[in-house]
């Protein structure tokens, strides 16, 4: 769990911090590493798939408040990209080309939902380009971010000999 | 049996719908722009932030040696352009203290207790940017003990860079001009040989870098670089902030309005250290 934890709490601070040093309207870097967390986070959850729901909600609470200062937006679509998750997984081995697929996919839906929101909330004008700039922006660094964090997360847990899912 | 399963499905898919109705009342009520951080939030968001900047101070530096390293090349060009202005400094503050006496004694002929340009200054550092999220924002280390409160003017030394979009105890979120929300709009004025066109600033263009202007008739002449600085109308941006200059003037589909592109010499993408202004006579 503590594994877990510090993935969680290190994606949130990187993306943070990754912020800070990217251009404002950068076409290629806009980093969701707190999203990507729940993708690397999964497979540790072995038994109690709950926590792992409850641990996605308060990740994204503690990053709307931060953020978006908007309450429940990222809490619940944080929930939403779990399920999701979940379900994918049981179709998908956990290996480092399945956890890149993943994270793709994830990344897609949550941009569309996250979308779809605001223009229900009249705080934006449909524009499908803006929509395909923000999903194609967000994509490459946020893979590579899978990856790497993939194999570090894998080489630990084979180190201190933690069960994770398969 | 299959009674029983058809009621228990439509139960879920009723219980679905009111959860689905309850989030999205929810989100719609904090999405309210208008909206105040309560107080567990400020809480949490001053200490979130506090850790934020303990992590990013050490990059931060390493960047601005690597700034500072990059700008000591050219140093005896940029030392002898400083002195010029330097030089000219004098000039310009010896007028600005003629205009001051000017303004203070036409506002007491007029017996005018406020204009709209009164205003004033708290510098601040900027903590944190956030780019995941549709809005571009940016976090500075002051709040409302700062006695920051929201929708202040916030600018940089060359214009307007956007508006305090919530306060913390320690820290306020911006909410920058380049954001694309239907909500954005301020009124602008146009320099155009010494007489006004007014206009509203309706949006920002990602691919020209550009803001726009609208509502300005087809019939009015407007001059490329022209300056465009805010009318301190609406309660919100005071009078006089740099804009920026008009860079492009087109017509809209109907040939009715001119619609005005405007650059701002603002780079938004390094914003380091900002100041936000408040307006003397608002609470």
């Amino acid at each position: 769990m503590s594994l877990v934890l510090f993935t969680m709490i290190f994606s949130f601070f990187l993306e943070a911090l990754v912020s800070n040093f990217i251009p404002m309207n950068t076409d290629l870097f806009v980093p969701c590493f707190t999203l990507i967390s729940l993708v690397l986070i999964y497979p540790f959850f072995t038994k109690e798939n709950y926590s792992y729901l409850k641990y996605a909600f308060i990740l994204g609470f503690f990053y709307d408040i931060t953020f978006t200062n908007v309450l429940f937006l990222n809490a619940c679509l944080f929930l939403v990209i779990a399920y999701l998750i979940r379900a994918i997984n049981i179709w998908f081995s956990n290996n480092a080309f399945n956890v890149i697929f993943i994270s793709g996919v994830v990344i897609v839906i949550y941009r569309i939902l996250n979308y779809f929101l605001l223009i229900f909330m009249t705080l934006k004008k449909f524009v499908l380009l803006d929509l395909v700039n923000s999903i194609t922006s967000s994509l490459l660094i946020n893979v590579i971010y899978a990856f790497i964090m993939y194999l570090l997360l894998d080489f630990i847990s084979k180190k201190r000999k933690i069960l994770k899912i398969d | 049996m299959y009674h029983k399963k058809k009621k228990k499905g439509k139960y879920i898919v009723l219980v679905v719908l009111l959860v689905v109705v309850i989030v999205l009342t929810g989100i719609a009520i904090t999405i309210r722009p208008t909206r105040d951080l309560t107080a567990p939030e400020k809480v949490i968001k001053d200490t979130v932030l506090f850790i934020n900047k303990i992590v990013v101070s050490p990059f931060r530096f390493i960047g601005d040696m690597i700034n500072e390293s990059s700008e000591k090349k050219d140093l005896y060009k940029k030392y002898v352009e400083l002195k010029k202005k330097v030089d000219n400094m004098s000039l310009t503050i010896a007028r600005k203290e003629e205009l001051e006496k000017m303004v203070n004694d036409l506002e007491e002929t007029l017996k005018l207790n406020q204009n709209l340009s009164d205003n004033m200054y708290l510098n601040a550092s900027v903590i944190n940017r956030d780019i995941g999220y549709w809005y571009n924002t940016i976090t500075i280390d002051k709040g409302l003990k700062n006695g920051v409160s929201k929708d202040m003017a916030v600018i940089v030394p060359n214009g307007l860079i956007g508006k305090i979009s919530s306060v913390s105890n320690y820290n306020s979120t911006v909410k920058l001009l380049t954001t694309e929300d239907v909500n954005n709009k301020i009124s602008v004025k146009i320099n155009n040989d010494g007489k006004y066109v007014y206009g509203l600033l309706t949006g920002y263009d990602k691919k020209n870098e550009a803001f726009i202007v609208e509502g300005i008739s087809e019939n009015t002449s407007i001059k490329k670089d022209s300056l465009v600085t805010t009318t301190g109308l609406g309660d919100i941006f005071p009078s006089g902030i740099i804009i920026g200059k008009v860079n492009k003037i087109t017509t809209d589909n109907f040939d009715l309005a001119k619609i005005v592109e405007v650059k701002s010499d603002v780079d938004f993408n390094d914003i380091t250290v900002v100041t936000v202004l408040k307006r003397k006579d608002s609470k």
